[in-house]
Parts: structure tokens; C-alpha cells; sequence
């Protein structure tokens, strides 16, 4: 019987554990940050919006030319609106689930270069 | 009076006798004899050869059928781009983990080519060698030759060409002349196909050549069954990949006017390939008869086209050419001449290649210096593995060092007196490099 009440507690503890998770982290709360941050009216994506370090300068570095281009592009975009004091067509902007499906395009080579440094640190450190 | 008796002669030499041969006692120790070679086939068809010669070095390497001579005309210099593309990042090490693991045991990793062969070789001391095994393994297995990694080598790709000796270019040219496609392919890169190799050609080259039947493991200081246990690291699909194509001797000619002062020719005309050893080992006997260059520092060297390119006076010199490949080879002369006599050497030369004829004097002598020249080869294990390694892709097996003595032995100065007819018989392919001033066309020799 105590057995059988501490595995009912335990079942009942991880639920609400599952539940305090989805707190933030459910598609309407993204979707509601994605539309609040408004790059997308700028027909911008995310991975265009992030800040040029040097790993990230790496990184646009190892894209194929066809997405270099493709990301010149719309970053010309964006300035050219924020120099008329304008936003794109609402049409023309990225939707949340376009976003997602294209606009991480510079993640895996960002999280590579990320790794190379790593592995060149660690040799330093211990050189 | 004791003093006097000690300084005498007598317990003096007596005394010196016996402490010389203590030290001789102390320092006698047993050479441990090199083991004999071991060759044997695994199930995915992958050779693995050892010599377990008890060096402190262990010199491992994969040797696969694969070089310029399978290019196409769409993957002209593939080869090139593939040797100087070594130890780029693979699957799972990167090109930085590759170079700095392998740097910190000591070891080296390197490619080397031929026109039908690719080697990439690890040394290291014994005790760290499955380090360096497991880096090659992986580099030739795994490597993802990622694009921006191949555009860096590129720089160096242009240097190696830049730094090719014209010596170098005449022969890269006499095989063009000689046989156009597949051994007619340098193992440089054309010019105007540099930079043009992506991944996909890379990729494309290596999945279709580098299968496990057509490659081979390699070791010297290592024992059979430690090189056996690490073959399974070496991941190559099965099956003996594309075969070659037949080769087609043509006596043309190609010539290239660079400044300067100097010209260098090298003719040559067809032999049989390597397969047929007993033509082959005549053709490098008759090599050395011709002059494979001087012996001695700043010497003259002594062969009968080294008298031949002196008579034209001036500064001239000349020695024999012969390269084996599997089903065809080259023998004859390469000149390396100031401009204003290149033309009376060069037609000196050709006249005492028509007219070659060799004693038994000069055979012995040959015979001599080829079993040195294979003496020198054992010295270097990397040159070892090289030679192991192209005789076991040609031949599928390797000839004991033991034997080289009497098969020299068994080739008689009639073998060779044959060649000698052969060769100044037979049309002769060339290139010109240089300043071709005075230098024949090829129809007027």
C-alpha cells in the first residue's frame, strides 16, 4: 500500500513537471515572441538578424554562394526599407512556420565552426 | 723498480690485450633477424602485407590503385587535387584533430602518387603506432572533403606546380606525347583545370577507386596479426572497381618554349609493362648501361649517352629513362643541354640510342648497380611500403628481398642485348622544354 501511494505521488509529480516545461514552451508563445520581434516585416529571417561576430562571419564564409547571395539579398532589403521608414507588404513576410523551415540556414555551420574553436581552445589549454 | 717493470713492453701489451678484449666482451650483442614478409587477403578482398623488421619506426600505409591514369577529360587532374586534399576533416576528426593528435605522438601523415597508384603512409615509434593507424585509416576511409577545406588547399596545389622542375615537365610531357590518355594523364594539374575540383569530383573519384579490392594494407615494423586487427578500421566497400583502360603507344611529339637559357628533351620509346619481368628488369639493366646519372659528387656520370651528349661540346648531358608502369613503359633519354648545343646533343643522343649495344663488362656492371639502387630502397621504409605496395597491385604479390640477387643474376647480356635491339629499333616519342632554338622536331632525327 505504500509502495502503490509513493508511485501514485510519483506519476502525479512528474505531470505537473511536464506541464510547468510547456509553460513558455508551446508554438503559440513563439509564434506571439516571432510576431513581436518583427524582422519578418523586414523580409528578413532569423539566422540574417543575428549579430556578426567572428564565428558567425566563418560561418557565412563556408555558405554556398546561391545562400551568401540569397542572404545579401534580403539584408539589401531590409536596409532599403529602414531608409524609406517602411515595412515590406504584409504578404511578403516571412511566415513563423517559413521561418522555421528556411530561416536557420546558418545554424549547422555556425554550430560547427562553434565546435572547431572549442576543440582549438582545449588544445591551447592544455598545450 | 715495480714502475720499471710496469711501464716494461711486455706487461704493457699484455695488459692492453686483455682490457681490449674485455671490451669487446661487453659490447657483443645478438642482431635480431627481420622476420619474413606476410601477405595475406581478407574477406572484403583487402590485401594486408607486413615485414616485421623489429625497427623502432613503424611505417604503415594504404596503397590503392588509383591515380592520374584513371582521370577523364572532365576530371583532368583530380589526382593532383586529391594528393595535396590529404588529411582534410572526415566524418569524425577534423583537419585540426587529424594534425595535432598525430603531431603530438610524433608520427607524420603523407600522400604520395603515382601515375596508377595513391599511398598515404603513417610513421611512427612502435609503441604509438595504432594512433597513427587509426588517423590514416580514417583520412582514407572517412575524408568528407568539405569545400571551403579543398578551396585552401589550393595554394598549395599552385605552388607544387609552380615548383616543377623542367626536368620534371619533359617527362610529364613525353608521357602525354607517348600515350595521350589514361598514362598520358599528369600527375599534375593542368592549368586550366585548377580550382575547377569540387567535393562532388572528389567524392566521385574516391567512392569509384577506392574500393577494397583494389587497395592495400601496408606495415613495416609492425607484426602480421597487429596489422590484420587494425585492417578492420580501414572501412572501403568491396568489389575491384573500374579496370583500365589498354594503352596505345604513338611516337608524337610536344614542345614548350619557356625562357632561358637552358633546353631539356626527353625521348622515349615502348616497352613492355612491369608484368612481364623478365623485358622489364632488361629494360633497367639497359637503363644504367645508357647513364643514371653520375655516381660520384659533381662527377661526370658514365654511361654511353653520357659520352654521346659530350661530344657535341658545349655543356650538355644525358642519361637513360626507364619507367614501368603495368601494362607498358618508357625507356630511353633525357638531355638537359644549354640552348646553342641542345641541337647536336640532342641528334648525338638519338644516334647512340639507334645504335646501342651492350658487353658483358657493362651488363655486369649494370647488374651491380641495380641491386644497390634496390638495396637503397629497402633502406627507407616509406619507399618500402611504396614498393610493396605498387608490387602487390600489379603483380598481387611481393618479391622477397632475398631473391633480387639471383634474379639480377639469372638475366644473361644476350636478355639485355635484346632490349638494346628493341630499343634502337623502335619509334621514339618527345618533348622539349626550354629554349628549343636549336633544338630538332622529332620527324627531322
Amino acid at each position: 500500500m505504500a509502495m502503490f501511494s509513493r508511485t501514485l505521488s510519483l506519476t502525479s509529480r512528474s505531470a505537473n513537471l511536464a506541464q510547468a516545461r510547456t509553460f513558455v514552451n508551446n508554438e503559440a508563445v513563439k509564434k506571439w515572441a516571432f510576431n513581436l520581434s518583427g524582422f519578418n516585416q523586414y523580409g528578413l529571417y532569423r539566422d540574417d538578424v543575428l549579430f556578426e561576430s567572428d564565428e558567425v562571419k566563418e560561418a557565412i564564409r563556408r555558405l554556398p554562394q546561391h545562400l551568401q547571395d540569397e542572404r545579401a539579398f534580403r539584408v539589401q532589403r531590409a536596409l532599403q526599407c529602414s531608409v524609406m521608414k517602411t515595412v515590406l507588404p504584409k504578404d511578403q513576410w516571412p511566415t513563423y512556420e517559413e521561418d522555421r523551415e528556411k530561416g536557420r540556414y546558418l545554424t549547422a555551420y555556425l554550430e560547427e565552426v562553434r565546435a572547431e574553436n572549442a576543440e582549438k581552445a582545449e588544445w591551447a589549454k592544455n598545450a | 723498480m715495480a714502475s720499471r717493470i710496469v711501464k716494461s713492453p711486455s706487461v704493457q701489451a699484455t695488459a692492453k690485450r686483455q682490457f681490449a678484449a674485455q671490451a669487446v666482451a661487453t659490447t657483443e650483442r645478438e642482431l635480431v633477424k627481420a622476420e619474413p614478409l606476410k601477405v595475406s587477403t581478407l574477406s572484403n578482398g583487402l590485401t594486408v602485407a607486413s615485414l616485421e623488421n623489429h625497427s623502432p619506426v613503424s611505417t604503415i600505409g594504404v596503397v590503392i590503385k588509383a591515380g592520374s591514369r584513371n582521370e577523364t577529360y572532365e576530371t583532368a587532374g583530380v589526382s593532383h587535387a586529391l594528393r595535396v586534399a590529404s588529411g582534410l576533416s572526415t566524418k569524425r576528426n577534423t583537419s585540426f584533430a587529424i594534425c595535432k593528435n598525430v603531431q603530438q605522438v610524433g608520427g607524420a601523415i603523407s600522400c604520395t602518387q603515382g601515375r596508377e597508384h595513391t599511398l598515404y603512409a603513417v610513421q611512427t615509434t612502435r609503441d604509438v603506432a595504432d594512433v597513427g593507424i587509426e588517423f590514416l585509416t580514417d583520412s582514407v576511409s572517412n575524408s568528407m572533403y568539405k569545400p571551403w577545406e579543398v578551396s585552401a588547399t589550393l595554394p598549395r596545389l599552385k605552388l607544387e606546380l609552380a615548383t616543377r622542375t623542367p626536368a620534371t615537365q619533359a617527362l610529364e610531357m613525353l608521357h602525354q606525347a607517348a600515350f595521350r590518355s589514361g598514362l598520358g594523364n599528369g600527375l599534375y594539374c593542368p592549368s586550366h583545370m585548377v580550382g575547377s575540383h569540387s567535393t562532388a569530383s572528389l567524392s566521385q573519384f574516391t567512392a569509384k577507386h577506392f574500393t577494397a579490392g583494389r587497395a592495400a594494407l601496408l606495415g613495416v615494423g609492425i607484426s602480421h596479426s597487429a596489422l590484420t586487427k587494425y585492417a578492420e578500421l580501414l572501412k572501403l566497400e568491396s568489389g575491384s572497381g573500374p579496370s583500365n583502360v589498354a594503352t596505345k603507344f604513338t611516337a608524337a611529339e610536344l614542345r614548350q618554349e619557356t625562357p632561358g637559357g637552358m633546353a631539356y628533351v626527353a625521348l622515349g620509346a615502348q616497352t613492355a609493362g612491369a608484368v612481364n619481368v623478365a623485358e622489364a628488369m632488361s629494360n633497367l639493366l639497359l637503363q644504367r648501361i645508357l647513364g643514371s646519372g653520375p655516381s660520384v659528387k659533381y662527377g661526370v656520370g658514365s654511361g654511353l649517352l653520357s659520352a654521346a651528349a659530350a661530344s657535341a661540346g658545349g655543356n650538355a648531358a644525358a642519361s637513360g629513362i626507364c619507367q614501368m608502369y603495368s601494362d607498358a613503359g618508357l625507356v630511353g633519354a633525357l638531355v638537359v643541354s644549354e640552348a646553342s648545343c641542345a641541337g647536336k646533343a640532342v641528334s648525338a643522343v638519338v644516334s647512340a640510342l639507334r645504335s646501342v649495344s651492350v658487353t658483358d663488362e657493362q651488363v655486369a656492371g649494370a647488374k651491380n648497380r641495380l641491386l644497390a639502387d634496390v638495396y637503397s630502397v629497402m633502406e627507407n621504409p616509406l619507399e618500402m611500403v611504396e614498393d610493396m605496395g605498387v608490387q602487390l597491385l600489379v603483380s598481387g604479390d611481393v618479391m622477397p628481398v632475398e631473391k633480387y640477387p639471383e634474379i639480377i643474376k639469372a638475366i644473361s647480356t644476350a636478355d639485355v642485348q635484346a632490349a638494346a635491339k628493341k630499343l634502337a629499333g623502335s619509334k621514339l616519342a618527345m618533348a622539349s622544354v626550354g629554349n628549343l632554338s636549336s633544338v630538332p622536331y622529332l620527324d627531322a632525327l
